[in-house]
């Protein structure tokens, strides 16, 4: 029996602009997993993220989302974000049998214009929940738009179908 | 299940048939650990857990629910979404740390769930971890401790937590769960 309790772990941004805007980045059509689907910035833990850094604690290196998060959004987009909240998770199951945990964050723009990595995706769009609907999105992410439409009214519930 | 595999066929869908590490890279698998902080909105406290003194890691300090996600536990025939031929499981952490609460303290908790920090450490054995940490509130249930887990438990303040000798920032955590919920 394998280690049931090893999971990869990716992180994603869903970067909020002037109150309501959300950047959408679409997947370059040679990618593996979902090509041409439009999607939010993001990608997988790893341990470089922090393992060559000081602990912050005797045992603990803290603030690993918010700290893979920018280096993803970075990388990604070209773009520096602040405030990142964590949204919703989804377990998920690729077609290669590979478990993953999504964790599903939010962040606030500061800084930047949006330069995108090559390879990775090919277009991208600062969209309003409303906007995204004309968008063939990544199933799920819509939803949590509408989450943080909310969320700005003061009204936090959790991922539900819309 | 026909019905399926003739959508998947028409489709060229091909969902994992199992879950296998197989396929993961392996310098990108981690544990995945989440804690929650009961919170109980009549008394403004927060429940906090006493590990038994015969525990390796941090024995007889106090602590809060928790548990690691496991694979094992997705059901592969019934994903709540199918993403292409991706299986999706919606708000897992979520529904772990429902289970866990119940397990361990017998408690009911109930979203939404707010997010207080997340932090990176490897085991002792080698494996790398990732902890995040949330606040949810407590809704009902008689605390009813697991047998073998937890020995003893307390509904704190911010200032009633620090009679008891807890695991490192879970005082912080507390603190900031009050402060979350008032």
């Amino acid at each position: 029996m394998e280690n049931q309790y090893l999971h990869e772990v990716a992180i994603t941004a869903i970067i909020v602009k002037e109150g309501n805007k959300y950047l959408i980045t679409r997947r370059s059509p040679n990618k593996k997993r979902f090509p041409g689907k439009w999607t939010v910035p993001g990608g997988k833990m790893e341990t470089k993220d922090y393992l060559a850094l000081p602990k912050d604690t005797e045992f603990y290196w803290y603030n690993v989302l918010e700290r893979t998060l920018k280096r993803e959004v970075w990388e990604e987009v070209g773009l520096e974000v602040k405030n990142v909240e964590y949204l919703t998770s989804l377990a998920t199951v690729h077609d290669d049998g590979a478990p993953s945990l999504v964790i599903s964050c939010i962040a606030d723009f500061v800084s930047g214009d949006v330069k995108l990595q090559e390879g990775e995706t090919d277009a991208f769009e600062w969209v309003t929940t409303e906007e995204s609907k004309s968008y063939d999105l990544l199933d799920g992410i819509y939803e949590e738009f509408v989450m943080i439409d909310k969320l700005k009214k003061g009204v936090r519930e959790e991922w539900k179908r819309a | 299940m026909d019905d399926n595999s003739r959508y998947f066929e028409d489709n060229q869908i091909m969902p994992a048939e199992k879950i296998s590490l197989e396929n993961a890279k392996e310098n990108k698998l981690f544990y995945f650990v989440a804690n929650v902080v009961p919170y109980r909105e009549s008394d403004g406290r927060c429940l906090i857990l006493k590990r038994d003194e015969r525990e390796k890691v941090h024995p007889g300090r106090y602590g809060v629910p928790g548990g690691k996600l496991e694979w094992s536990q997705l059901d592969i025939n019934h994903p709540t979404r199918m993403n292409g031929d991706v299986l999706d499981f919606e708000n897992a952490v979520e529904d772990l740390l429902a289970r866990e609460a119940k397990e361990e303290a017998g408690i009911d908790i109930e979203g939404p769930f707010h997010y207080i920090n997340s932090v990176a450490f490897v085991r002792p054995d080698g494996i790398p971890v990732i902890l995040v940490k949330f606040a949810a509130k407590y809704v009902g249930g008689d605390i009813v401790l697991e047998p073998g887990g937890f020995v003893d438990h307390a509904w704190v303040n911010g200032e009633e937590v620090d009679n008891y000798e807890c695991i490192d920032g879970v005082r912080e955590e507390v603190v900031r769960t009050i402060k979350i919920f008032s």
